[in-house]
């Protein structure tokens, strides 16, 4: 039986960090944010598609103000569900609210390098290669980024180089995050027609999506809003990720915090569908709080891990998905710290069935890629996913016809139920589960070492998919034109 | 020891539940359907006795015991309105009453893991200082076990000796899984009505409690012990063992095991959890039906006195053999547990399953991770085994401290997030306005107090890492269970009760 390509989550399990009344009343406080203090877009053609739909905009400040109205009818025409598709139909993650994928994390700027163990600032050929090792796991359903980026080309093009690095090296779908501007957003587009064979087919087949951050407090990005809007206008997903930091771009309490971030996620959805109605849209969100000793992003914490249930809970309030910050830590080694990270922010995003996690691969708040690092994650994942699953509760699994048959002191290795069932234990690939002894005798290798004997295993031997060689050489020819562009003036 | 989580809050708001309400009534009733069909093994006549009197069926040949409905709902009624888990001082006290997960100690472990990663047997100053550094970090609430045993004490007394070093160490909740006779059990009365000042001040604020480690069985001894020490108030926690077909069906059936055969398992030789692994479903309706026995048996001994039930989180055995403590599925039962038992709370003790990792680190995180939110979400009210590794094997006290750590982050998951006019703060938002920082606002400086604040997670940039020697949160860790058992100070036991407990231990003839 082939491995899937990729391997979503469909929880069974449900948790809510929000309860009904709550997110209500967080509900009516983004509304009277959206309606009272308004949220910025520094881009004339997004503050004119606003005024058209009915908000209320101030030119000079760039404040947009939103009326409920405007706000609910917008939201309205999301679509619920819609296919992100790799460039391998095997690869297609169906965004229906019920599935949750794991994607690796995204915009670091070191490699832990294999051979020195040392980090270095990255390069294309780490885009590239970065993008062939997501597309050998199979809990990495989807590469977002790139997860690190190219540092080793023109500054102005650097958003292209690693979508050819990426869309040449993986046949999963590909999220940008580091696309901004109209004119790059175009070239990205037109890099992904290329491979699917024209525009038309890419509205069929979207094996591209973009994300652009937000500007916390309340605020937007012009070159980011109008990338967006060109990946609405071709029909390819889009959505903003706020970030507030408690106690600083957002209030200490948590539940400001998630207003923030209401307010802006909202309003970038809204701008979507008044735009291009019935675009595919997407909530997301990195909340976190500010670390108090050193005054930075914490890259992981118990707030973060509620934030991220509670923003999913939201997002899925507004029938929208999401597509959620996981697995981010401070640690700056796959250790004690990072599993502490992993693990609850995992649990916190599964549970609450958020539909895009991003995403496994860097320590040190999302800056350093590691490979081993991403294997260990890939295990976390596997576990939830044997969690959320639950347990089905029935005549056939309560099997007390089976418990009264097996005495006591008994074993049911031998039995035809356990024999037709055991497959369906989890099975770990980087755990150790040998003696003490045993461990001690293999030169105490645990779950580190194996993961860096997968990881290298992975960089030696996996070739994903290519592209064929006319379609590389276009996108070679449009990332070429644009560096041309700007050497230009 | 530094101010880090002297905030962690203590309530608790979230709960993840597991099974639907259809769900766990299924699980309930079937239970109940096995300790009327089928039974529960009971060691002893004593035991046999009550049960028997209060209307069960019990075969003497078999040790089963077929306990009817009823019976159950009568016993259960008897059940005390607040159990409390007591320390040196009310402030210490641990009400077990569904609003709060606290963490407890585990053991006793048969090594001690060094902080050089060197293992040995543990002796009286291992155990003394593990107390200590215990009782130094505030997300331990229960000092259970002890952690590791006193092997340099001669055998014959250990168990009162390890009691005296616990109680000299810690000003917290004492609770022993190492009572395995009426002799010890007695004793253990008369130190906690020593220390409690008298009989019924033991009853308002027991000191001590006692437990047979969850998932073990207990023999005659053990069980009679439970019995004694809950007449006299001391809360107890143990679970039966569901009767096979051949115990149950007839009284000429194969005599029980020797009681040798059956007394609780040390770690090692635990047996691995033999139910079929697909049906994951069988184990709450298992486990319940054991729990709910060793209930029903305490409250009809000794009607009102506390009693804590055990959980196991440990799962089935792993396909390759050899590992029994460490699965998913152990995660799972936390929580389906607490479903089934929502109708009639018994306070709840999750046993978390022992890393198999055999020193601390990333793959002991993951599980502890697991383990300590399962519980806190699921409704335990403790949750034990903080410290130990390697399945159970090893006592660390870098691990107890990492544990700390995960269980802080547990408690303020499951209290949520408060949404309220103050909360929300739309006053604050629209003053700091669209691009502000929040830092300098009043309502910020109130509530930064509230924001978690690591012990141990480095949160330093890569070069200043780099610079300090590259060390993270699992040496910051092996720092403090280095440092804090001789800087931390505990106030010494009154000398009045010190002698009485020494009077009692000299004269138990143990």
């Amino acid at each position: 039986m082939t491995t899937p390509r990729i391997n979503p989550i469909a929880p069974r399990l449900r948790w809510d960090a929000l309860a009904p009344n709550d997110i209500e009343r967080i509900h009516e406080a983004t509304l009277e944010i959206l309606a009272e203090t308004g949220i910025r877009f520094p881009s004339a053609k997004a503050l004119d598609i606003l005024a058209r739909g009915g908000c209320l905009v101030d030119r000079a400040t760039e404040v947009a103000k939103f009326p409920r109205k405007v706000v609910a009818e917008a939201v309205a025409l999301a679509p619920r569900e819609y296919v992100l598709a790799g460039r391998d139909p095997a690869c297609d993650m169906v965004i229906d609210g019920k599935h949750c994928y794991l994607s690796n994390d995204g915009s670091g700027v070191f490699v832990l390098d294999r051979k020195t163990g040392e980090k270095r600032p990255s390069t294309k050929a780490d885009a590239a290669e970065s993008a062939r090792f997501v597309d050998a796991l199979p809990n990495i359903s989807y590469y977002w980024g790139p997860v690190v980026t190219s540092q080793d080309v023109p500054p102005a093009t650097k958003s292209l180089h690693d979508s050819e690095a990426v869309l040449t090296n993986t046949s999963k779908h590909y999220q940008a995050v580091t696309t901004v501007g109209e004119k790059a957003a175009r070239a990205l587009v037109a890099m992904a027609a290329a491979i699917v064979g024209g525009t038309d087919e890419l509205r069929k087949r979207p094996i591209i999506s973009f994300m652009q951050c937000a500007v916390d407090p309340l605020a937007h990005d012009g070159p980011n809003l109008e990338a967006n809007l060109v990946a609405a206008e071709h029909g390819l997903a889009s959505g903003f990720m706020p970030m507030p930091l408690s106690c600083g771009t957002a209030p200490a309490t948590l539940a400001a915090n998630l207003v923030i971030q209401n307010a802006e996620a909202l309003s970038g959805v809204v701008l979507l569908e008044l735009a291009h109605p019935g675009a595919p849209a997407f909530f997301a969100g990195a909340p976190s709080v500010i670390d108090l000793k050193t005054g930075g992003y914490t890259g992981g914490s118990p707030e973060d891990y509620l934030l991220a249930a509670a923003s999913t809970q939201l997002a899925h309030f507004y029938g929208l998905p999401m597509a959620m910050g996981t697995m981010a830590t401070g640690a700056k080694e796959p250790d004690w710290q990072a599993a502490v990270d992993d693990s609850l922010s995992t649990f916190a995003s599964v549970m609450t069935v958020a539909d895009m996690m991003n995403g496994a691969g860097l320590l040190n708040g999302s800056k350093i890629l590691s490979y081993p690092h991403m294997v260990m994650e890939s295990e976390i994942y596997g576990i939830v996913q044997k969690v959320a699953a639950g347990i089905t509760v029935n005549d056939e699994t309560l099997a007390l016809d089976v418990i009264k048959k097996v005495g006591p002191n008994g074993t049911f290795l031998a039995e035809k139920h356990t024999r037709r069932h055991m497959k369906e234990i989890w099975r770990p690939t980087v755990w150790d589960r040998s003696t003490y002894d045993q461990w001690l005798r293999d030169g105490k290798k645990g779950a580190l070492a194996r993961a860096t004997e997968i990881a290298d295993d992975i960089l030696d031997n996996y070739r994903p998919e290519p592209l064929p060689d006319d379609v590389r050489a276009e996108l070679r020819r449009i990332v070429a034109r644009a560096d041309a562009e700007v050497v230009g003036g | 020891m530094s101010k880090e989580h002297e905030g962690t809050p203590t309530e608790r708001r979230l709960r993840a539940g597991m099974l639907s309400r259809d769900e766990a009534r299924r699980v309930r009733d079937s239970a109940l359907a096995l300790l009327e069909q089928r039974g529960v093994r009971v060691a002893g006549a004593r035991a046999h006795d009550v049960l028997e009197r209060a209307g069960a069926t019990v075969d003497r040949a078999t040790h089963v015991v077929r306990i009817p409905s009823p019976v159950v709902d009568r016993a259960l009624a008897l059940l005390p309105p607040r159990v409390v888990l007591a320390g040196r001082l009310p402030e210490r006290d641990v009400p077990l009453d569904g609003g709060r997960c606290v963490l407890a100690t585990g053991g006793p472990a048969p090594e001690v893991l060094d902080l050089d990663g060197q293992r040995r047997a543990g002796a009286a100053g291992d155990l003394a200082a593990a107390c200590r550094l215990a009782d130094a970090l505030p997300e331990i609430a229960v000092l259970a076990g002890p952690p590791l045993p006193a092997t340099d004490v001669p055998e014959r007394g250990r168990v009162l000796r390890e009691l005296a070093i616990c109680l000299a160490n810690t000003t917290k909740h004492v609770q022993l899984t190492t009572v395995k006779t009426v002799a010890e059990a007695r004793a253990v009365v008369a130190i906690a009505e020593a220390l409690a000042g008298s009989r019924q001040a033991l009853r308002e604020r027991p000191r001590l409690s006692l437990a047979v480690p969850a998932g073990a069985e207990p023999d005659e001894s053990s069980l009679d012990a439970m019995l004694v020490a809950a007449a006299a108030g001391v809360p107890v926690g143990f679970s039966l063992a569901v009767a096979g077909p051949a115990q149950a069906a007839s009284t000429a059936a194969a005599p029980a095991a020797p009681a040798a055969a059956q007394a609780a398992p040390t770690w090692e030789k635990a047996p691995p959890m033999a139910f079929p692994p697909r049906d994951l479903a069988a184990r709450p309706a298992v486990l319940y039906a054991a729990v709910l026995a060793a209930c029903a048996l305490v409250q009809l001994a000794a009607p009102g006195a506390p009693f804590v039930a055990p959980l196991p989180m440990r799962p089935v055995t792993g396909v390759k053999g050899g590992d029994a403590a460490s699965s998913t599925a152990g995660y799972l039962f936390a929580m389906a547990y607490n479903d089934v038992s929502d109708s009639c709370r018994l306070p709840l003790a999750a046993a978390a399953p022992a890393p198999p990792s055999v020193s601390p680190g990333w793959r002991a995180s993951v599980e502890s991770s697991f383990a300590t939110l399962a519980a806190a979400l699921g409704g335990a009210d403790v949750v034990t085994g903080a410290g130990l590794l390697d399945g159970g094997a090893a006592f660390s006290a870098q691990q107890l401290v990492l544990d700390c750590e995960s269980q802080s982050v547990s408690a303020r998951i499951a209290q949520g997030i408060e949404v309220d006019e103050e909360t929300i703060a739309l006053e604050t938002i629209a003053k700091v306005g669209i691009g502000g920082n929040a830092l300098g606002q009043r309502h910020t400086r109130a509530h930064m107090k509230d924001v978690w604040r690591p012990r141990l997670f480095d949160r330093s940039s890569y070069e200043a890492w780099a610079r300090e020697g590259r060390k993270g949160s699992e040496h910051e860790a092996a720092e403090l269970a280095a440092r804090l058992p001789t800087a931390h100070e505990v106030p010494p036991l009154e000398a009045a009760k010190v002698a009485t407990v020494e009077r009692i231990i000299a004269t138990a003839g143990l």
